[in-house]
C-alpha cells in the first residue's frame, strides 16, 4: 500500500499521473514534463515534495555528534544556514545525500531522500548510541513544498518574505500567517526554496502559493520534471549517481567532503580514493536527442568497455541529450554509449549541463 | 479518456494501422493512449526506406524524458514512406497521433496478418 502526502487529492483532483516513488503514489506530472521543466527555468514552479523525511536533531552534543557521520564539518554551518553533506558507510560508499540545517545552535533538521528515510534514521540513532540528543523524526507530519523558479523571490516578497535571503539561508517565519520554516533550498538549479509546513496547514499554503502565483505564470510541477531539471544541473541522485556502492570521491563530489575535518565515518576510505580513486565521474553531452539511460555501457576510444551510465535524459532547456557515469579512472575519450545495440559517441562535459 | 477512431486498425502494442487509397499499403503510427502514456516524445528512430520488415519484430524505438519503448511491425512487407518531418519535430506524436504523426507506409506482403489486428471495440478493452 502506497503511502499518501497531504496533498494527495488535490494531485488526484487535477488529473496528475501518478506513480509509485519510494513508497508513496507522487505526482510524475499535471500538463507535461517539458512545460513543467520550462515553467521552472522561466517563470517559477510548485513541487511537492513531501515524501522526503524531515528530522529534527536537539542537544548539546548535536554539532558533535553529527560531526561524526556527516562530511561536512557542521562547525561551519552557522545558525540560519544550511549546506549539502553525505553520510558514508565504512568503506567510503554513500548511504545518502542530504542537507542539513542549523535552526539554533543546537538544533538542527536533515532532509533525508524518501527511499532512504527510515534507515537513514536507524543509522543516525545508532550514532547516538549514548542517547546524547533528542532525535524527532517529523516524516507524518511536515510537508516540504519545494518553490523553484527565477520568479520565486518576487513572489515571496509579495507574501512579506524580503528578497534579501541568499542559497542556503534557513528561517523561521510565518508565511500567510502559517507558521512555516523557509530552506533557501532546492534540487532544480534556480533560486527558490524549500517550505517545511504541518500537513494540517499544507493544503492551505499549497493553494495560496498557486494563486499568489498565477501572476508570475505559476505551475504545479511532478517529479519527472524535477528529475530533469536536477540533471541539467548535474545533481546526483541517490541510488544512481551515488549509492553504498559508490563513493563521493568517485562521483565527483569531493567539494563536499572536509576531509581534514577529525574522524567521521567512512573518512579513511574516502583518503585512499582521494589519492587513489577506482572510478572517476564522467559528464557526457551529445548533439543527438537521444538519451543515454541508467546502466548502458560507456566505451573509451579503443572500444573497450569501461564504465557505465548512472543517469541520463533529453535535456528540455539544451534540446539535446545529457548523461552522466562513472567509468574507470585511468580512461580516457572521446567516449562513446551503447545505445540500443549503437555504439553512439559523446563529448565530456563538465556539470553544470545548463549554464543558465 | 484516450480518443480510438473506429474508422482504424489497431495492435496490441498501441499501434494503429490505416488502409490508404494504393492497394496493399497500410499507413501507421501510435495510439492517443500510447502518446499519453509516454508522455513529452524526444526522439525516434524509425527504420530505413525499402527494409523489409516481419510483423511483431522490433523495428525502431520512441522516447519520451523519461521512457523509451520499441516500435513494432504491424505487418510484414516492405517499408515505402517514412515521416521524416517527425525526426526533427517529434513532439507532433503528442499533439497529432492519428494525423500529423504518421510514422510509416507500409507494402504489405502477407494480406491473412490483417486478421491478426484488433478493431476499434477490442482495443479499446486494452487501452485503459
Amino acid at each position: 500500500m502506497l503511502k499518501q502526502t497531504a496533498l494527495h487529492d488535490w494531485h488526484l483532483s487535477q488529473n496528475a499521473k501518478m506513480l509509485g516513488f519510494a513508497g508513496y503514489d507522487m505526482p510524475i506530472q499535471y500538463t507535461g514534463v517539458i512545460s513543467e521543466h520550462e515553467c521552472v527555468r522561466k517563470h517559477v514552479g510548485l513541487f511537492d515534495v513531501a515524501h522526503m523525511g524531515l528530522l529534527r536533531i536537539e542537544g548539546q552534543a548535536s554539532q558533535e555528534i553529527l560531526n561524526d557521520f556527516v562530511t561536512k564539518n557542521v562547525e561551519q554551518i552557522s545558525v540560519g544556514r544550511a549546506a549539502y553533506t553525505l553520510m558514508c558507510n565504512q568503506q567510503g560508499g554513500v548511504i545518502d545525500d542530504l542537507i542539513v540545517y542549523r535552526a539554533e545552535e543546537n538544533e538542527f533538521y536533515l532532509v533525508l531522500n524518501a527511499g532512504n528515510k527510515d534507515s537513514d534514521l536507524a543509522h543516525i540513532l545508532a550514532q547516538d548510541s549514548e542517547h546524547k540528543l533528542r532525535i524527532t523524526s517529523l516524516f507524518d507530519e511536515v510537508s516540504i513544498l519545494a518553490l523553484q523558479g527565477p520568479m520565486a523571490p518576487q513572489l515571496l516578497n509579495d507574501l512579506g518574505i524580503e528578497d534579501k535571503y541568499r542559497a542556503f539561508d534557513f528561517i523561521k517565519t510565518e508565511l500567510l500567517g502559517i507558521p512555516v520554516q523557509i530552506a533557501f533550498t532546492g534540487y532544480t538549479g534556480e533560486k527558490g526554496c524549500e517550505i517545511f509546513v504541518g500537513n494540517e496547514n499544507a493544503l492551505t499554503l499549497w493553494k495560496a502559493l498557486l494563486e499568489a502565483g498565477s501572476k508570475y505564470h505559476i505551475q504545479a510541477c511532478g517529479l519527472a520534471a524535477r528529475d530533469s531539471l536536477r540533471l541539467e544541473k548535474g545533481y546526483p541522485l541517490h541510488g544512481q549517481d551515488i549509492s553504498p556502492d559508490i563513493s563521493p570521491i568517485e562521483a565527483g563530489l569531493k567539494w563536499a567532503v572536509d576531509i581534514k575535518k577529525n574522524n567521521f565515518v567512512g573518512k579513511s576510505a574516502l583518503e585512499k580514493h582521494i589519492e587513489q580513486p577506482p572510478r572517476k565521474w564522467l559528464g557526457l553531452i551529445s548533439e543527438i536527442k537521444q538519451a543515454p539511460r541508467t546502466g548502458m555501457s560507456i566505451f573509451d576510444s579503443t572500444d573497450k568497455k569501461v564504465g557505465h551510465i548512472t543517469s541520463g535524459t533529453f535535456a528540455p532547456s539544451l534540446g539535446h541529450a545529457i548523461g552522466m557515469g562513472l567509468v574507470e579512472s585511468t580512461s580516457t575519450g572521446p567516449y562513446s554509449v551503447e545505445i540500443r545495440n549503437k555504439k553512439i559517441p559523446f563529448e565530456s562535459s563538465k556539470r553544470p549541463f545548463y549554464k543558465g | 479518456m484516450s480518443e480510438i477512431r473506429p474508422e482504424l486498425l489497431y495492435t496490441k502494442e498501441h499501434e494503429w494501422i490505416q488502409k490508404t487509397k494504393s492497394p496493399r499499403v497500410f499507413r501507421m503510427g501510435i495510439t492517443d493512449f500510447a502518446q499519453s502514456a509516454l508522455g513529452d516524445v524526444t526522439f525516434l528512430e524509425l527504420p530505413e526506406l525499402n527494409q523489409n520488415i516481419s510483423q511483431d519484430e522490433v523495428i525502431g524505438s520512441i522516447e519520451s524524458v523519461k521512457s523509451v519503448s520499441d516500435l513494432f511491425a504491424p505487418l510484414s512487407g516492405k517499408i515505402i514512406k517514412r515521416n521524416d518531418a517527425l525526426l526533427d519535430d517529434p513532439s507532433t506524436v503528442n499533439t497529432s497521433p492519428y494525423n500529423d504523426a504518421w510514422l510509416l507506409e507500409i507494402e504489405i506482403s502477407q494480406e491473412s496478418e490483417l486478421e491478426k489486428l484488433l478493431g476499434p471495440e477490442a482495443y479499446e478493452s486494452i487501452a485503459q
